[in-house]
Parts: C-alpha cells; sequence; structure tokens
C-alpha cells in the first residue's frame, strides 16, 4: 500500500515535473514569507527580517536539490541525466559510436542467433499443460537376446519403445500416473486426399495422447480414447501447418475424407500452430490412432510376421510411453511399483523366465522440452558454434576496449576537470560505464536484427540435409533476455578497464600540462593495457583460425575422398509401393516393370533400383557365418547389406573384379545368388577365390536362415556413409530377399541433366499406378551434398567467423599502432634527426608488430590445440594437432597482422624530424 | 546549543515532526517554530532537512498535504497527520521511551 503511494508519488514527480516543482517553490515562498513575518513580530525592520531568514534558509536551490533527493525518483533521474549525458558525447563522434555499434552488433547477433536455436531445441518447453508433470519412461539395464527390441533404432539413448501389452498392464495398473499414453511415428505417410497423394510425417497414438498431454484444438476437436476403440469411427488429427498449406485455413477440412498410406480417415480437429508433437524438430502433420484394426505399422515395419502380431507379442518393442504423473507424486515413489508391473510384462512373455537377478528397470525422463532426438544430435554442433560465436564476441570486446582507451586520451581533459570539480571517481565511472553500457545497448539492438535473419538462414542451412528440422525460432522472452543481458554484460566488459583507468589520474600534472598532451596517466600503461588486449584478440583469433582451418579440410576431405562408385548424371527416387498393398511377387514384379520402362527411356543410359541408395546414411546391417568357416572368437560376423536390381553395378560405376553382378535371370525361384566386396574377401576369406563360397544370414525374424551362394565380387565402395570406411558387404538380388524390403529405390544414369529427366520419370510411374507418390528425388550428388550439410555448415560458419576474428584483430593492432606512432613522433622525430634512416624506424615499428603477433600466436596456438580435441569426432582424415592447418594459420595470422601493421610503420618513417621535433 | 537537525540523533526529527502535527495541522515554518518554540530553542531545524523530511513522511504515508488558506489569507501548504501517522507515533514513541531508559541505565552504570 505505502509501497504503493511512494511508487504513484515518484511517477507523478518525475512525469509531472513542472507541477511538482511549483509547488515546491510556492511552499519554500509561503516558509520564507511566514519566517519574515515572525521575525518582524519580534521586532526586525522589513529589510533585518528578509536578511535574516534568507540566512537561515540557506540556498533555495539547495534545499530544492535535498527534497528531490529525498524520492527513489532522483535516482533513475541522475541516470536519466547520464543517459543523455552520454548520447550527446555519442552523438559527438558518430564514426566511433556506429563502428562500436556494428562490431558489437555483429557478435551479439551471432550469438543471440545461435542461442535462439539452442533455445528452440533444448530449452523450450512443450506447449501443453504443465510440460513439468511430463515423464517419458525409459529402461535401464540389458534386454536378452530374446527380448530383442524391434524398431528401437531411432537415434535416441533415451528414448525406448515398449511391447504393447506392456503398455496395456503400465496403463490399467499403475498407481502413479493420471494418464499414460503412446505414440509411435508412422513415418512418412502417404496420404491420399480427393486423388492428391503426397507424403507427410504421420503419428500413430493412444487414445489418451491429447488429453494426456492436454492440448486443445484450434479447430474441431482431436483423437479421444474414444477413438481408439476397435469399431469406432476412425479419426484423424492434422497439424496447423498442414491445415494452413493443404485447406488454406478452411474450416471446411474438418469432416473432410482423407486416406492415410491407403486406409480411410475422417479429419476431425486441427491442432494449435505451436503444437508440433513431443519432438522438437520432427513435425508431426497427421495424427492418427492407434488401433489394430486400422492395420497402420509403426515407421520401419512394413509386415508383421505371422508369429509376432504386433499388438498382443511381448517382444516387438515399438511403442514410446509417456505419462503424466499425478500431482504430487515423485519419481521416486513410482519408479519401484513401475518396475514391478515390467518385471510381471516380462515374465509373463517369455518362454523361458528370465536369470534371476535381472537388472532391467524403469527409469524416467523428465519430458517438458520435448524427446530427445534433436537435442542429442544438435547439442554438441550448437554447443560449439555457441564457444565460437562467444570467442568472437570475445575479440570484439577486446577491441572496443581498444578503441576506448584510445578514446579516452581525447577526453582526458574533461574527465580531469570534472575529477577537480569535485566529481566523485565512483560517479564518473558510472557515466563512463552508463556510456559503454548505452553502446552495449545498441550492439545488442541491431544484433537482435542480425540475429533474426541470421537464425532463419541457419534453420536453412540445416534442414537441407535429409532429415526435417523444423524448429520454432521466433524470439521468446528467453532469447530476448539473454540478448539484452549478453548486450549489458559486454557493455560492462569492455567497458570498466577503459573507464577505471582513465579515472585513474595524477590531478596536478595533468592540469599542467598542454592540450595537446595530457600526461596523467603514464603513457606506457596506457600503452600497455592496449598491448595486451591486442595480444588476446591476436590469441583469440588463431583459435578460431585453427578451427576454421580443421572443419574446412575436413568438408575437403570428405568431398574428394574416393567413393568407389560414380555419382555423376545420376538421378535417385523412392517409392514405397508396400504402403499401397504391393507384397512378395506383386511387389517384385511391379519392381521389374518399373524399371525395365525407365531402361527404355530415351536420355537414360542405365538404370537399376536398391532398397538402398548409397550415402543416405542408412544402412541394413546383419550377421552371417560361412559354410566351412569357423569365425574366430570375438570376430564380428556382421555384414553391410543391400537388395539390389539387374545392373546396380554397372549403373553406378562400381567395378566389377570377379565373376558376374546381379541379373534378370536372378529370380524369386532360381539359386540364391549374392556379390560381395573386396573387405569380405579379405576379412572373412583370407583373400582367396570368394567365388562358390556360401553364407548364411543368422536371426532372421522371419524364421529361417537362407543360404546364399557368392557370384561375383566388386570393388569397395562406400555404402550408407562418407565417413565409414567399407565394411564387408554383400548385394543380394532383390528378388530373392528374405525380408520384404521397406522402400525401393531406382537410380538412373542420364546423358545429360539428370533433373531434366523428373518429368519423364514420374509420368511412367504414374502410367503403372497412379496412387503412388515418389519420394526423395535428387540427384546423387545431392544427396551426398545433404549428408555433409553439417560439416558444411561448420566449415563455412567457422571461416565466417574466423575472418571476422582476424579482421577484428588487425583492427584493433592498426589502431593500436596508430596510436602508438603519433604519441611516438616526437621521439622518432629525435631518432632521424640523430641519423637514424627511414628504414630503421620502419624496422622499429614493425619489430613492435611482430612482437605483439607472435606472442599473441604463442599463446593462441596451445589454446587452440587444446580446444581441438574436444571437435576430435567431428574430423575426418585428419588429426586435431594437423601440422598443416596449424602452420597456415599462423602463417595467415602473422601475414595478416604484419600487413594491419605496415601502415602506421610507413608513417612513422615517413615523419619529418624538423615538425616532429616542434610538434612538442 | 545544537543549531542542526544533524545533531538531532539519528531518526528523531521524523518523529518530532508527527508529534508536532499530533496536536493540529501546520504548515513548514508553523512546524519549525514549534519544535523550537517547545524545545526552548535547542532545536532548530533548518529547511534543508525539514522539507526532505516531509517528502519523507509524506511518501511514507504518515501525512498529507493540504493547501489552506493562512490566517494572514495566502494559500499555504499544511500538513495533516493521518491515521497511519498516528499509528507510527505511537510505535516510535514506545521505541523512544525504551531506548532512552537503554540509554540512561547504560549512562548511570558507571
Amino acid at each position: 500500500m505505502s509501497l504503493l503511494r511512494n511508487l504513484m508519488a515518484g511517477l507523478r514527480a518525475l512525469f509531472h515535473k513542472k507541477q511538482v516543482e511549483q509547488e515546491m517553490d510556492e511552499e519554500l515562498r509561503s516558509y520564507l514569507d511566514a519566517a519574515v513575518k515572525e521575525k518582524m513580530r519580534s521586532g526586525m525592520s522589513d529589510e533585518q527580517a528578509l536578511r535574516a531568514a534568507r540566512v537561515e534558509m540557506g540556498s533555495m536551490e539547495a534545499v530544492k536539490e535535498e527534497i528531490r533527493s529525498a524520492g527513489w525518483e532522483s535516482s533513475i533521474e541522475s541516470l536519466w541525466q547520464d543517459i543523455r549525458y552520454g548520447l550527446r558525447q555519442l552523438s559527438r563522434s558518430p564514426g566511433f559510436t556506429v563502428v562500436v555499434a556494428l562490431s558489437l552488433a555483429l557478435g551479439i547477433g551471432a550469438n543471440t542467433a545461435i542461442f535462439s536455436l539452442i533455445d528452440a531445441v533444448m530449452l523450450k518447453t512443450l506447449p501443453v499443460r504443465d510440460p513439468d508433470q511430463l515423464v517419458f519412461l525409459n529402461r535401464t539395464g540389458q534386454t536378452s537376446s530374446d527380448m530383442a527390441p524391434v524398431n528401437s533404432d531411432n537415434g535416441s539413448e533415451n528414448e525406448a519403445p515398449f511391447s504393447y501389452p506392456t503398455f496395456e498392464e503400465f496403463r490399467v495398473r499403475n498407481q502413479a500416473f493420471s494418464k499414460l499414453f503412446g505414440f509411435v511415428s508412422l513415418g512418412k505417410a502417404n496420404i491420399n486426399i480427393d486423388g492428391q497423394a503426397n507424403l507427410v510425417e504421420g503419428e500413430l497414438v493412444t487414445g489418451d495422447y491429447f488429453s494426456g498431454l492436454g492440448v486443445s484444438p484450434i479447430l474441431g476437436r482431436l483423437v479421444t480414447s474414444e477413438d481408439a476403440k476397435p469399431n469406432a469411427p476412425r479419426a484423424a488429427v492434422i497439424s496447423y501447418g498442414y491445415w494452413s498449406d493443404q485447406f488454406g485455413h478452411n474450416p471446411a477440412a474438418v469432416g473432410k475424407g482423407i486416406t492415410v498410406n491407403g486406409v480411410p480417415f475422417t479429419i476431425v480437429g486441427v491442432t494449435p500452430p505451436e503444437f508440433f508433437g513431443v519432438q522438437p524438430g520432427r513435425a508431426v502433420d497427421v495424427w492418427v490412432p492407434l488401433v489394430e484394426e486400422a492395420k497402420l505399422l509403426p515407421y520401419g515395419m512394413n509386415s508383421t510376421p505371422g508369429d509376432r502380431p504386433l499388438f498382443t507379442s511381448r517382444d516387438w518393442w515399438w511403442l514410446i510411453i509417456m505419462g503424466r504423473l499425478k500431482p504430487g507424486v515423485t519419481e521416486q515413489q513410482a519408479t519401484p511399483q513401475l518396475d514391478v508391473l515390467f518385471h510381471q510384462s516380462l515374465t509373463a512373455g517369455l518362454k523361458t523366465p528370465p536369470k534371476p537377478g535381472g537388472n532391467l528397470h524403469i527409469r524416467f525422463e523428465p519430458t517438458a522440452n520435448g524427446l530427445a532426438l534433436l537435442r542429442q544430435k544438435f547439442s554438441k554442433p550448437l554447443w560449439i558454434l555457441m564457444t565460437i560465436v562467444g570467442v568472437v564476441l570475445l575479440i570484439a570486446c577486446a577491441n572496443v576496449a581498444t578503441l576506448l582507451v584510445a578514446r579516452s586520451t581525447a577526453r582526458q581533459k574533461e574527465i580531469v576537470v570534472r575529477l577537480s570539480l569535485g566529481a566523485s571517481r565512483a560517479r564518473l565511472i558510472r557515466q563512463l560505464l552508463t556510456e559503454s553500457v548505452l553502446l552495449g545497448g545498441f550492439g545488442g539492438a541491431l544484433g537482435l536484427l542480425f540475429a533474426y535473419w541470421g537464425s532463419h538462414a541457419l534453420v536453412l542451412l540445416m534442414s537441407s540435409g535429409g532429415e526435417p528440422f523444423s524448429v520454432n525460432v521466433q524470439p521468446d522472452a528467453q532469447v530476448l533476455g539473454f540478448t539484452a543481458a549478453v548486450s549489458v554484460v559486454t557493455g560492462i566488459l569492455f567497458g570498466l578497464a577503459p573507464a577505471l583507468r582513465s579515472t585513474r589520474v595524477d590531478l596536478t600534472p595533468a592540469l599542467k600540462a598542454g592540450a595537446g598532451c595530457v600526461s596523467g596517466v603514464s603513457q606506457q600503461t596506457r600503452l600497455g593495457s592496449g598491448r595486451s588486449l591486442v595480444v588476446a584478440q591476436v590469441a583469440l583469433s588463431s583459435v578460431l583460425l585453427v578451427g576454421a582451418g580443421l572443419f574446412v579440410r575436413t568438408l575437403e576431405n570428405l568431398e574428394n575422398q574416393n567413393l568407389g562408385f560414380d555419382q555423376d548424371h545420376l538421378l535417385l527416387f523412392g517409392i514405397d509401393p508396400a504402403k499401397n498393398g504391393y507384397k512378395g511377387e506383386r511387389l517384385n514384379d511391379f519392381c521389374g516393370r518399373l524399371l525395365t520402362r525407365l531402361q527404355a527411356l530415351p536420355g537414360v543410359s542405365s538404370a537399376t533400383m536398391s532398397e538402398m541408395t548409397l550415402v543416405s546414411d542408412i544402412q541394413n546391417h546383419w550377421p552371417i557365418s560361412i559354410e566351412g568357416r569357423k569365425p574366430e572368437p570375438g570376430q564380428d560376423m556382421g555384414v553391410d547389406w543391400n537388395n539390389v536390381g539387374p545392373s546396380f553395378f554397372e549403373t553406378m560405376g562400381i567395378r566389377l573384379l570377379l565373376g558376374r553382378g546381379v541379373e534378370w535371370s536372378d529370380t524369386a525361384s532360381s539359386p540364391r545368388v549374392a556379390v560381395i566386396n573386396e573387405v569380405f574377401t579379405r576379412r572373412f576369406l583370407d583373400g582367396q577365390n570368394p567365388l562358390g563360397h556360401r553364407f548364411r544370414l543368422e536371426h532372421l525374424f522371419t524364421g529361417g536362415s537362407p543360404v546364399y551362394e557368392i557370384v561375383g565380387m566388386v570393388q569397395d565402395a562406400k555404402y550408407a556413409s562418407l565417413r565409414k570406411a567399407p565394411l564387408p558387404t554383400i548385394y543380394i538380388p532383390y528378388s530373392q530377399t528374405p525380408v520384404l524390403p521397406w522402400a525401393m529405390h531406382f537410380e538412373v544414369r542420364t546423358a545429360s541433366d539428370p533433373l531434366a529427366m523428373v518429368p519423364t520419370v514420374r509420368r511412367v510411374v504414374r502410367d503403372l499406378d497412379p496412387n503412388l507418390p515418389l519420394a526423395d528425388v535428387k540427384t546423387q550428388t545431392e544427396q551426398i551434398a545433404e549428408t555433409l550439410v553439417q560439416e558444411r555448415l561448420f566449415a563455412q560458419l567457422s571461416s565466417f567467423f574466423g575472418g571476422l576474428a582476424v579482421l577484428l584483430a588487425c583492427i584493433g593492432l592498426y589502431g593500436l599502432m596508430a596510436y602508438a606512432v603519433t604519441r611516438r613522433t616526437g621521439e622518432i622525430g629525435i631518432r632521424m634527426a640523430l641519423g637514424a634512416e627511414r628504414r630503421d624506424i620502419l624496422r622499429l615499428v614493425m619489430v613492435e608488430i611482430l612482437a605483439i603477433v607472435a606472442l599473441g600466436v604463442a599463446i593462441g596456438i596451445p589454446a587452440a590445440l587444446a580446444a581441438a580435441r574436444c571437435i576430435r569426432s567431428m574430423l575426418y582424415g585428419l588429426k586435431a594437432a594437423d601440422p598443416l592447418t596449424v602452420t597456415l594459420s599462423a602463417l595467415v595470422m602473422v601475414m595478416v597482422a604484419v600487413l594491419s601493421g605496415y601502415l602506421p610503420a610507413r608513417r612513422a618513417s615517413r615523419v619529418d624530424p624538423m615538425v616532429a621535433l616542434r610538434y612538442e | 546549543m545544537a543549531d542542526k537537525a544533524s545533531d538531532l540523533v539519528q531518526g528523531t526529527l521524523d518523529m518530532l515532526i508527527l508529534k508536532t502535527l499530533a496536536l493540529e495541522p501546520l504548515h513548514g515554518y508553523g512546524i519549525s517554530l514549534r519544535i523550537e518554540q517547545i524545545s526552548k530553542g535547542v532545536f532548530r531545524v533548518n529547511p534543508g532537512s525539514l522539507f526532505p523530511a516531509f517528502r519523507r513522511l509524506e511518501r511514507a504515508g504518515w501525512i498529507k498535504p493540504e493547501w489552506r488558506p493562512t490566517e494572514n489569507n495566502r494559500r499555504a501548504k499544511y500538513y495533516v497527520l493521518t491515521d497511519r501517522g498516528r499509528k507510527q507515533l505511537k510505535a516510535e514513541t514506545a521505541q523512544w521511551g525504551r531506548q532512552l531508559a537503554a540509554i540512561a541505565r547504560i549512562m548511570e552504570a558507571s
């Protein structure tokens, strides 16, 4: 209450200043009047009374000032004064202000941009009710091979699926959760609206998914547990983004019929725009209830083998479970209970009871920020980028501090005068800091603009890879707070040292000195502090240069290596016939017919197909055993495996070394054959002639382990990734594969631009089946480039920031040397008068520059080597302490620095001794 | 003889103003005069201390200003003790009494 009154009165004093001042005047006048009257009453004359009263009152202004400073608003007023004074000072040197604000804006903007990505990926909470109550079920401990979870390879350590029966038992019998729900990705689902087929991210969800998350629809309703009942009408929910893309925000979308992978659904509602599902970065467009009867299969499974039905089998682990804890229930209370249920569920499912002391336990992962898929993948790169831009900002600070030190010379006179008029040092430091924080504020405001642009550009760059990367980088309170904090801290960081230094003066000599030469601060300390700032800049810049060099060379190594196949003029596209009901024989038949058509197209020199395209980051990896050979103990018998069509090696340009490739004559009924690569022969067959050897694929879910005879050997070629050296690889004719491929891809080698062939290819596919959408249409070169997105991003960004850092350091060095040369004009004049040659002067200055740079590099290189160890895992084809990179970086640093120091040095050598001597 | 408010025990000026206003509303000079008269000239409060104190007390809600005509029909700012001010005066008086007694005990102890 009294706080409020105080606030209001203060505000009134601030905003109705005139009125408050008038009242104050009037009150004091009436006081004076009354005093005069009183004194006259006691017998003084008019004049005497007035004098006496005035003496008693003292200075009217001083009294007013006392009154003003009794309220809190006075400190605001003095701050406002400081700000206005600071603004006047800054506007007096616009060039300085602009340069400083711009370089700070670059630094702060870069930091804000990276931080807003970190915020979006790692810090933002899900837009759901009470996200802190949400947990995600994980398990610790080993699963025995009998319980091998299927589809658990979703790229994240703390995202573990469970079997459907386990989920049901948890859901019905647990006491800890108010809601327990599950979901699983459908992958790219084939959605058909009014005959238009397209592929979007789909998700299968249990009935309580939306009510458990606490999401409310923006239109219509969301999927409920009623929709998950066996005979309920099929209901689908679409995302806001999909609604605006496909339906242009038309409310009539609700009630519309669509098919999802061929299964009919009715759209019942739209989620709010900020909701993208629970995995940041993987934006879901369509949610459908998980119902057994709908026969929709989770991502990565194209068939349910007869003996393991999806919903009743206890050893298909595929459902990700989340829950909302009841209020007040802690993890410690809930997990033992779930452990019991989990063990009951496990033992119920096993034919042989588990070994005693089974160490499987339930663990909770907090889910407030969503699941960790993206977080894990991008957290390290983002922190590295954050460090890089942090260093850039440090350099910018050091740079601005150098400028401020030089500038404080120009203001020395002002500071000395103010100090001698009685201003306290603290008051002056406050004034100087206000100015530097103002500069930081300008930089921050400008930086926000840069960041807005930069973070969107970054998201674009990062999402140009194969994986979706859709995050919400709209600046929120956290980002704005971050920028504000960084601006203020930056302002203090670069402002404090110069402010402290320039106010530590010895007044008497300073006042005595002439206008041109204020030597209150010792020459040596001033230059010294400038020098160490420049050394710091050079050191930090060399760290960034080494980092940039390592990233650039990594990218080069990846791009210029021998792939083992020919990536030019190759068009890739995928189809997923399984989603349109093609299976077994019909699937083989369809793919065969399509391939024949493609091969016959004019402009196509050859065409083939394979389950996996090369360098797509996806591969089959499977254990085998070779007939007549015992593996050495501990030997890894895993091979990379691809199902390929006829003329695969010819089309891909993989050289056939022995025997034959896959041909049309290899059919489902002909003898099973395989082609292997050189590593296979070296590792498993001791380099003998592989032809005629037979191997067995082990542990197939379909039961059995088919035997293949080796009929050919090809040279090693990269398979899934550019980074991995080729592993033993088997190529099996697509018609002889023991498990249904999860998709088929086609590779078309063209005579001219492969992308010009796309319309023709689309027409051919449409002719065969109008309902089959094409997926991932791109050239092989594009595909390889996509897998290098992160490497390219790092090479580009680190080069950019490295360049920026070097530029800033050079500006700093130039500024310092120019200042030093001006200061030493007299000395140089004397030296020249005493017979020094221009050359000697030039050498004098250049030696000093070299000393500074050498010291900076000498500090920077070891620091860079230490830092490079943290990025070792991101490098390829070179060591963290790559001698070439280090040498080049040091050389570049020295050369650029020497160039920037040359101008002031030359000016020093041109000093006219006569002028210089008169100068003092 | 102390002729400066700063010679007053720290914080007692506020209490003296409140006490003065407890009898009747007064304007600035009236208050200063009353304090001087009652203390028989021991305390003379100068305007540089008096007016900031008014502003403090006003902000705290213990006194409130009122513009009234003076005895010679000029406008002047009178200060009125509020209910909260009365309560505060009571509290400060009690506190003062305790402190005084304590100080007296210490001084007499030797």
